[in-house]
């Protein structure tokens, strides 16, 4: 999937993406991963372990970006191991089983979009959080990171067939829905309940749309999102925890890492200045790369991005 | 009437154009209670009433919207 079929460490370099998540590891692969801090209730701390994940979900989306594994260690590594990696926390934890890292709000989530713009200057904004009502507050931080030059690419929500959730659903932000493969989740696993009973979800290319997703005109594109395997929080120095995740909150970095791998080697992005031209720039690139699966525009946008770097 | 959250966030556009003094007004206000708060934006816990008449006294540069859950 994505086009991707050689390791190359250096791919992602020069480009720096943000991860508004439940923070980042600790994890051997992610210890080039800066922090921007937390972003919580109003206020942004900036200890030495603010952004220590505090659920798991954090490092799995860094992870699928950008792990870098030891060298010759054949590990699992992300989709653009070069990219330089910013947290942003913006979950508080504490929460109960099976939602660990407690819920955040837009306060939190707009602050965090505007620092990792402004002030980090990241080019791509990692957003796997979602929610039904549509915020003011996100739309205006999103749109005023796309005139300081960065994409933010959002998680369309894991609606089940409901509406597209915000902020994805903004028409200034990058929505990814989530593909399975067909015939790739084995016999008994969780995953097996995303197989959709509507025969239109199913593509020509072996893919299919999982049920989980939400659904919507608003999707600008899909990626692999179904089993990913990434990166978990280490408990120790010499834990290198692997852990098998579902839902459009893997698909959005995958696609966020497929983007950092082809700006990386785009000269011309590079060069340009860190404005709406950027940013309008690296939007035309990732649906110029995204290749129609043959499903409904509402289940994939314009389709999935592949990686075709020399 | 029972308290909200409520962002109150500068509008990305007027950001170079709002008094810096801006925090110690809400600060100020009566019947508004500031959480948390950064240059750019603060959370405050306050009933409709006393929002309505804090956004009239802020004027157009701000938005303030209640606090939405995300997961």
């Amino acid at each position: 999937m994505l086009g991707l079929n050689s390791y190359s460490e250096n791919l992602g370099e020069g480009i720096r993406v943000g991860v508004v998540d439940t923070g980042v590891g600790p994890h051997p692969y992610l210890s080039h991963v800066r922090s921007a801090g937390a972003f919580l209730n109003g206020n942004r701390l900036q200890t030495p372990d603010s952004t220590n994940d505090v659920a798991e979900h954090g490092t799995h989306v860094a992870g699928t970006i950008g792990a870098r594994p030891a060298s010759g260690s054949k590990d699992f590594a992300g989709i653009a191991p070069g990219v330089e990696l910013v947290a942003a926390r913006v979950y508080p934890g504490g929460g109960p089983p099976t939602m660990e890292s407690g819920p955040t709000t837009n306060g939190d989530i707009a602050q965090a979009i505007l620092t990792l713009a402004r002030d980090e200057e990241c080019d791509i904004i990692n957003l796997s959080s979602a929610g039904p009502m549509r915020s003011r507050v996100e739309a205006d931080r999103i749109t005023a990171a796309l005139n300081r030059g960065t994409l933010v690419i959002c998680s369309v929500g894991n609606g089940n067939g409901l509406p597209i959730m915000y902020p994805a659903a903004e028409p200034v932000a990058v929505g990814v829905s989530a593909l399975g493969p067909t015939g790739g989740v084995p016999f008994g696993v969780m995953d097996m309940f995303s197989y959709p009973p509507q025969p239109d979800r199913f593509s020509f290319a072996g893919f299919y749309a999982p049920n989980f997703i939400s659904v919507g005109i608003e999707t600008k594109c899909t990626g692999p999102g179904v089993g990913i395997i990434s990166t978990a929080p280490a408990q120790g120095a010499a834990e290198v925890p692997y852990v098998s995740m579902s839902g459009t909150s893997m698909s959005a970095p995958a696609v966020t890492g497929a983007l950092a791998a082809i700006l990386s080697r785009d000269s011309t992005y590079k060069s340009l200045p860190r404005n709406r031209e950027r940013s309008s720039y690296a939007w035309r690139v990732l649906l110029r790369s995204a290749r129609t699966l043959g499903l409904n525009q509402q289940y994939q946008g314009y389709g999935m991005p592949v990686v075709q770097v020399s | 009437m029972r308290n909200k959250s409520y962002v109150i966030a500068i509008k990305s556009e007027k950001e170079n154009e709002v008094q810096q003094d801006w925090v110690d007004q809400i600060r100020d206000f009566s019947g508004v209670e500031i959480q948390g708060a950064t240059s750019d934006q603060v959370t405050v816990l306050a009933n409709e009433d006393s929002i309505k008449r804090l956004a009239g006294e802020l004027g157009d540069d701000f938005l303030i919207e209640e606090g939405i859950m995300r997961n």
